[in-house]
């Protein structure tokens, strides 16, 4: 007690007034019910290797039953109409041969195989037929915040084997019942999500004891949709780097004993409360407004809501879109050719995702498809950056303008080459000295003769020796300096 | 309670044991500080409960991992943070929320002996809200439960340092949050 200061704060809160605000907020009555139905909550809760009474004869929550009411909303199977929202197709006869989103499906030993031996192509979509094996729930102590892909005791796992596999088993014995867990044995994984829990309540309303009739425990075969080598694992810590990159990350449960299911989706929390969200949008709302910047043949995995101060958590520490931190935004999973807008700088790959703005339907942004922005450390100029019908590519962030900036000021004018590899540059005025810059996601140069900017909707913005005051923000490790409108 | 230190050590004994009977006992004799403090954490009772049942069959699952018997309060505390964070997560599931006995009025705050300002509560509670749960956790932990710095720090898993760093900023918070609540 002698650690506290006792200093009166501004509105007089001061030590002694907030520990008594604090025993009036907490003084209530302890609910009549809880101490007994805490001991029989308990008492159902087995422990690993040791004896535990017998509650009832209910069984103990397995991993995916217990976690299903976490903060989240997975409405599988939203079947509905639209080209961007068609359900996976199931394995039916053939499982081994059945498409998802027109993606081949792959045993685990045979996913594990190509990832090993270096066929998958960056953070390619892939699909992978196994058995989801239950847990025990696992008791985790108290535990900082970690990287979304590490392993640790509270981190999302997914066991997924080649062969259908129970391993947990009851046995009867004299004070009640033993547990068992067995360690998998064959080719098997352990999946992450891509966020939250979506995956976790689609599970578990099929593992449901109400809803399903033997042991919660059974495996369940499906078919999940995934990625390797997730922007996150950048984020992992050196010696968990590799395992992170490795980590097969689930974008869908595309099928699950016996159901097809449609695009996944997940609902998040409010960052500070956890308060769950409340989009305006529905999953329908979402594609369609989605539906003219997609590629015809591209088709909609999954779908989180999640305000944007936390979508570095699914797109990555390094890839941020500004504005207020509590907008609601989409971030949605696309499998098939890259979309039609915003025109990128698309590189190859199978699948991407894009963002959007809850309250407005905007598109904000998008990234995948082997797509590299201009700000990553991986980023390099293109070497031939003319493209068909007269225009250049410009070094690009995924993210369109349009957004909050801080702005740094700039004294300069554009300057341009169609022979340069960054294709424009800012020329500072009085020293005549080059800066590189970054522009937003759909910007492209062309010259009549001299350089023109054109936005991600073709009008031209700046032209060849335009002045420029003002920039959306510098980043002195990597140099580049990021603008977009208005540049004045 | 003659027992003290000693009988409470064998009680948790027996329970790391698998005696049902003294995780009960434990049970019965920790269950009014553990629903207080994630009462504190959360500011509201359906929560608390949701937490105080889960911390306790948290910690009757992992009971068997517990090296140092003599520090089990400060462990249950841990457990029972980490519960009021997932307990937090999981709000957004409940649709309708319980309207606690302190929220009414009439609540039994004899334990405490006179109450202050019904407002400063209900400011608090206010304020609380507005702060992430680990601000929430390490402001109960030392103005509510009366911890010094250092056992805050040991039972978040953190240094003494940080405890401090973060309590200060914490606090800081919950300042500014109650200057507004007044406003």
């Amino acid at each position: 007690m002698n650690e506290r200061s006792g200093r009166p704060k501004d509105g007089g809160w001061d030590d002694d007034r907030l520990a008594a605000a604090y025993r009036s907020l907490a003084a209530g009555p302890v609910p009549a019910d809880l101490t007994r139905t805490t001991i029989a909550a308990a008492e159902a809760a087995p422990r690993v290797g040791r004896r535990w009474d017998w509650a009832g004869g209910a069984w103990p929550r397995p991993r995916f039953v217990a976690a299903g009411g976490l903060v989240a909303i997975a409405l599988a199977a939203i079947l509905i109409g639209g080209l961007a929202l068609r359900p996976a197709s199931g394995p039916g006869a053939n499982a081994s041969l059945a498409p998802a989103h027109g993606l081949a499906v792959r045993s685990v030993s045979g996913l594990l195989a190509a990832e090993a031996d270096g066929s998958i192509h960056g953070d390619d979509l892939l699909a992978v037929r196994g058995w989801i094996v239950q847990e025990l729930v696992p008791a985790c102590p108290y535990q900082e915040p970690r990287p979304a892909l590490e392993d640790t005791c509270t981190s999302r796992k997914i066991l997924v084997t080649e062969t259908a596999q129970t391993l947990v088993t009851f046995q009867p014995v004299a004070a009640g019942m033993s547990e068992t867990e067995l360690a998998p044995s064959g080719p098997h994984l352990f999946a992450r999500e891509l966020t939250g829990n979506y995956v976790d309540p689609v599970i578990s309303s099929v593992l449901d004891p109400g809803n399903s009739t033997g042991s919660p425990y059974r495996p369940l075969e499906a078919i999940l949709v995934g990625h390797f080598h997730d922007a996150r694992a950048a984020e992992c810590s050196a010696d968990q780097r590799a395992a992170c990159e490795a980590a097969f990350v689930v974008d869908q449960v595309a099928w699950l004993d016996g159901k097809s299911l449609g695009p996944n989706m997940w609902i998040g929390g409010e960052h500070d409360t956890g308060a769950l969200l409340t989009p305006r949008r529905d999953a329908s709302s979402v594609a369609a407004a989605l539906a003219s910047s997609l590629d015809p043949a591209d088709s909609i995995v999954s779908m989180s809501a999640v305000q944007r101060m936390d979508i570095t958590g699914i797109t990555g520490a390094g890839n941020f879109v500004p504005g207020n931190g509590e907008d609601i935004l989409w971030y949605v999973r696309v499998a098939g050719p890259p979309p039609r807008f915003p025109a990128l700088a698309w590189g190859t790959g199978n699948g991407g995702w894009m963002v959007l703005d809850d309250a407005s339907g905007r598109v904000l942004g998008a990234g995948g498809w082997g797509f590299v922005p201009a700000n990553s450390a991986s980023y390099s100029p293109s070497a031939a950056p003319s493209l068909a019908g007269g225009l250049y590519r410009l070094p690009t962030v995924g993210w369109l303008p349009g957004n909050l900036c801080a702005g740094v000021g700039l004294d300069a004018v554009l300057r341009g080459s169609p022979t340069d590899a960054r294709v424009a540059w800012l020329e500072n005025t009085g020293t005549n000295a080059r800066r590189d810059v970054t522009w937003p996601a759909g910007y492209h140069a062309r010259f009549t003769p001299n350089i023109e900017i054109l936005d991600e909707n073709g009008s031209v913005v700046l032209r060849d020796g335009d002045h420029v005051e003002g920039a959306c923000g510098y980043n002195p490790d990597t140099g580049w300096t990021y603008l977009e409108p208005p540049f004045k | 309670m003659v027992n003290g230190a000693l009988a409470g050590r064998s009680l948790v004994d027996l329970a790391r044991s698998g005696d049902a009977a003294a995780f009960e006992l434990l049970v019965r004799s920790r269950m009014d500080a553990t629903y207080r403090l994630t009462f504190a954490i959360l500011g509201d009772g359906a929560d608390a409960a949701d937490a105080t049942q889960e911390a306790f069959v948290a910690a009757w699952r992992q009971l068997p991992s517990l090296r140092d018997l003599d520090r089990f309060d400060a462990w249950l505390q841990r457990v029972a943070v980490n519960a009021s964070r997932m307990t937090l997560r999981s709000r957004g599931r409940r649709r309708v929320r319980e309207i606690p006995m302190t929220e009414l009025g009439g609540a039994d705050e004899s334990a405490f002996g006179a109450a202050p300002a019904r407002s400063d509560a209900e400011a608090l509670r206010s304020a609380l809200r507005q702060l992430s749960l680990d601000k929430r956790a390490i402001l109960a932990l030392h103005h509510f439960e009366g911890r010094p710095v250092a056992e805050v720090a040991e039972i978040l898993g953190i240094p003494v340092g940080t405890a401090k760093s973060r309590l200060f900023k914490a606090r800081s918070e919950l300042d500014k949050a109650l200057r507004e609540e007044r406003r």
